[in-house]
């Protein structure tokens, strides 16, 4: 039991994170990023050639992220805010053509066959408590945790503030001199750093291959959904309960109903509160 | 509207011979021509009917009504078990394949159900882990669907011609009857209201019509087009696993959707021809085909001017030259025009605006 | 002239709703744009604050053409927006809603401190409710903050979009009372406006219908004939 738990929340860690980087993302930018999960591979391909190339697994790591924020950066300035004026739709295809585009793109570059990336952790394990418990488990969940919370304190720095602004009104952000271009590039970069860290964790637990984020995109946006696509907290815990109730039904019921889960998670969000848990009573009042 | 409704009468009914006789033609000539290919070409013809009827289904969804259910191609995949199974089950190909139809049109129809509470983003979401759901099914479906592995599919065929020219005849039977039906779905009371619950969904509402029953019933048209699509393919192919209608597969049609042109009724087929004949001009190219799809996506949603927001006035012309033309004219004046623009409610352009829940206040929505 | 629209032609998408507009606004006015809903107030506001593309025409802010801007830039340049349904941020606290209107500042944090303790003695119902999100403020007290916000840019000249609508009569007068005090101290106004109660505090008027500017004079005698003026131009 204790063992589904944690194995659960280190899943859930992985969608946490990627739904907390979509929820960035929508803020600055109003558009689902489906590409988020290959964004993210990115990093984790590039910490994965900075630790072949013999640096040290936390500044492969740190130019990996860096990296990836560069690479969101160059997305939106280069794709995404050029098609700024023309809607949401538009934006939303343009990021499955982004995801797709870059899956095939790192496929080329770094092959077909599955590569390790490995952590000083890696394979190193823990008793406690009777169980034994895998490090990159923990270092993952705390991860996780640490994330969700600087990301909930970013959303009240001045950078963050300006973020919610925009998110709730464009025109109105832009009238009182927010630079909109500044804060969705801002919102890529952090994004496509968190989605990374997201891919380096899900990837060192497992192998690297072009195809790592496919698996986790389903379950991340469920979580996203959630919280109303608003929240960073609600993303969060949502991306936790959605492992952690995918371990448990692995466990106890079907390995293959396992990511059924996530589907029945939404249904029911969705049946219950269209507008995702963690919408406030504020929101709700505007309606 | 569409644009025959602005023709006069004599003009109208002049254009309608012509356009009949040429179908007439065409038709004709697609059902001549083939026997004397060479079986890879054969293989072609058909595919590019298949792509078309499924694009078609997508473009009810998309294109006409303005639903972005990312779900097709998982439905496009539903489609061709479900014949297949009943076919390994002894049953003829007819009666499989019009079931494999319909079981998916209630399918489809049924999953609407959760999807009325929401639109815009959380289909989309909604609709692709439905779709990836239904992948997994494949993948863990056992004996039943071979798992990873796959299907083999037992071939139906005429007798006194080749498999792949029994496909043929039944994909473009096929073909022009689902086009048939959607052209006259297009042109009664169902196309109009298609229409107006895409570009003004709140307008719909007010003006009485019974939006929720429209839907249910895109959604299950939609479906029906997509399993056919599906069947056919199995067909086709022979062969069926679930990898086939991965997300991969959905890019593609809706490369072949935008290309063709959403919203027009004979854009599927353009777009269908355009991929096959890509797809075929690429071959050599390898694993760089995805690559060239995802860039093409790319590329075709940062060309079309005002994006879907500018279906209503594109179905006026919608070839590409016309589409760059007008791509020009918009960028006159000001280079690039605040997204608040795209989803002003003057024009009727509302896809975009509806959606998301209009967050925002007044400002989004102001006109003087 | 601080401000100089010529010809401005616009609208939304390819809908043609501005058909050549031309009007100025002197450095130390509070002009007033009157019309009937539809005449296209709110998209000539939108044209100049860039929102909306201008098509063709000039708009001239303090010597510099505006026409090719973007949005911020123009805010940038002193030139405020309080837009059709004012604009606030509901999620946001009050205190958040300035911070955002701070990102016009180029001065120091204690300035921008300063002016927003000055702000809240003009508006003192805001003073404590700076902790609390602006959803839950009154329709008169959200007004006050879209105004103070828009303030807090320190605008050259600040065009206001129906500052009256949703508001009691007495809350209406409390306000104009209070720009007319800014101006004194040196703010520019442009409003559009819907209520023929601006007469009493604008110097001049310019009247618009049909995505035309018809007629424009001093407010005074916009006054004196204000029956016509409403029977023939606001419809009501």
């Amino acid at each position: 039991m204790l063992q589904y738990i944690i194995n659960g929340l280190q899943s859930g860690s992985w969608y946490s994170l990627l739904a907390v980087s979509i929820v960035i993302v929508m803020k600055a930018s109003d558009v689902p990023n489906f590409a988020v999960a290959n964004m993210g591979l990115v990093g984790a391909f590039l910490a994965y050639s900075f630790v072949s190339a013999h640096l040290p697994f936390g500044v492969a790591v740190v130019l990996g992220l860096l990296g990836a924020a560069l690479f969101g950066v160059i997305i939106d300035r280069a794709v995404i805010q050029r098609l700024g004026d023309k809607g949401h739709f538009p934006l939303l295809l343009m990021t499955i053509g982004i995801s797709l585009s870059l899956a095939a793109a790192l496929e080329l570059i770094w092959g077909t066959n599955s590569l390790s990336l490995n952590a000083p952790w890696s394979n190193k394990t823990v008793h406690l408590a009777g169980q034994i418990i895998n490090w990159d488990g923990i270092v993952t969940i705390a991860t996780g945790l640490v994330i969700a919370i600087a990301i909930t304190w970013f959303f009240h720095t001045t950078a963050g503030v300006r973020m919610r602004a925009v998110a709730e009104n464009r025109s109105a952000a832009r009238l009182v001199g927010v630079r909109i271009s500044r804060v969705s590039g801002l919102a890529w970069g952090i994004g496509t750093a968190v989605a990374a860290l997201a891919m380096i964790l899900q990837t060192e637990s497992s192998v690297l291959s072009y195809t790592a984020g496919d698996a986790l995109l389903v379950p991340a946006f469920v979580a996203a959904t959630a919280a109303g696509f608003t929240s960073p907290v609600g993303a969060y815990v949502a991306g936790l309960v959605i492992g952690v109730l995918e371990n448990l039904t692995g466990g106890y019921i079907s390995t293959a109903l396992q990511s059924v889960v996530a589907l029945v998670v939404v249904v029911l969000i969705l049946l219950l509160r269209p507008s995702g848990f963690t919408r406030t009573a504020l929101a709700r009042r505007e309606v | 509207m569409p644009p025959h409704d602005l023709l006069p009468d004599g003009n109208r009914r002049g254009r309608r011979w012509a356009k009949l006789a040429s179908l007439i033609v065409l038709i004709t000539l697609l059902a001549v021509v083939p026997p004397a290919m060479n079986s890879y070409d054969q293989y072609l013809i058909t595919l590019t009917l298949v792509y078309a009827i499924t694009t078609l289904g997508l473009n009810v969804l998309i294109g006409w009504t303005g639903q972005l259910s990312l779900a097709h191609a998982g439905v496009f995949g539903l489609g061709a078990y479900l014949s297949t199974i009943l076919i390994q089950h002894g049953w003829g190909f007819v009666p499989s394949l019009l079931v494999a139809g319909l079981g998916s049109a209630i399918v489809g129809g049924l999953v609407v159900f959760p999807a009325l509470r929401f639109s815009g983003f959380t289909l989309a979401v909604a609709s692709l882990a439905f779709a990836s759901v239904i992948v997994q099914l494949f993948d863990n479906g056992g004996s039943v669907t071979g798992g990873g592995g796959g299907l083999a599919v037992p071939v139906f065929q005429f007798s006194g011609l080749s498999q792949t020219m029994s496909t043929y005849y039944v994909t473009l039977i096929s073909t022009v009857l689902c086009f048939v039906v959607a052209h006259r779905m297009r042109h009664l009371r169902f196309g109009r209201v298609a229409f107006s619950i895409r570009d003004t969904e709140i307008a719909a509402v007010v003006s009485g019509i019974r939006v929720v029953r429209y839907k249910v019933f895109v959604f299950a048209f939609a479906a029906f087009l997509g399993a056919i699509g599906g069947a056919l393919y199995a067909q086709l192919e022979t062969f069926i696993f679930p990898v086939m209608f991965s997300t991969n597969t959905l890019v593609l049609m809706l490369v072949m959707l935008f290309l063709g042109g959403a919203s027009s009724l004979y854009g599927p087929i353009f777009g269908a021809i355009f991929a096959v004949v890509m797809v075929e001009l690429l071959q050599s190219f390898g694993s760089y085909q995805d690559l060239l799809y995802g860039l093409l996506l790319m590329l075709v949603i940062g060309v079309l001017p005002g994006g879907m927001a500018s279906l209503p006035e594109r179905l006026r012309t919608s070839h590409l030259l016309g589409r760059a033309v007008r791509g020009v004219a918009s960028r006159f004046g000001r280079g690039r025009q605040d997204e608040a623009t795209a989803a002003s409610p003057v024009p009727p352009t509302a896809t975009g605006s509806s959606l998301v829940d209009d967050p925002g206040d007044g400002v989004e929505s102001g006109v003087a | 002239m601080l401000l100089e629209i010529e010809n401005v032609v616009g609208g939304y998408g390819r809908v043609e709703i501005l058909h050549g507009v031309s009007l100025g606004v002197e450095e130390g006015e509070i002009v007033s744009i009157l019309g009937a809903n539809g005449a296209g107030k709110t998209t000539l506001l939108r044209t100049v604050s860039a929102l909306l593309p201008a098509w063709s025409g000039s708009i001239r802010f303090a010597g510099k053409e505006l026409v090719g801007m973007k949005t911020e830039s123009i805010a940038a340049r002193g030139l405020g927006h309080l837009p059709e349904g004012r604009g606030i941020f509901q999620m946001l606290t009050v205190q958040e809603n300035f911070d955002v209107a701070a990102s016009l500042r180029r001065d120091s944090r204690a300035e921008v401190r300063k002016d927003i303790a000055r702000l809240l003695s003009v508006f003192p119902a805001l003073t404590s409710k700076l902790k609390h999100p602006a959803a839950l403020l009154s329709g008169g007290q959200q007004q006050m903050l879209a105004l103070a916000r828009a303030l807090l840019g320190r605008p050259k000249l600040l065009m206001i979009d129906e500052l009256s609508f949703g508001l009691a009569a007495v809350l209406v007068e409390e306000l104009f009372t209070t720009i007319q005090q800014l101006r004194d101290q040196g703010t520019t106004f442009l409003i559009v406006e819907q209520n023929a109660g601006v007469l009493e505090i604008a110097d001049r008027v310019y009247v618009m219908r049909g995505g035309r500017n018809e007629v424009a004079g001093a407010a005074s005698e916009f006054a004196e004939n204000r029956d016509l003026l409403v029977r023939s131009y606001l419809g009501g």
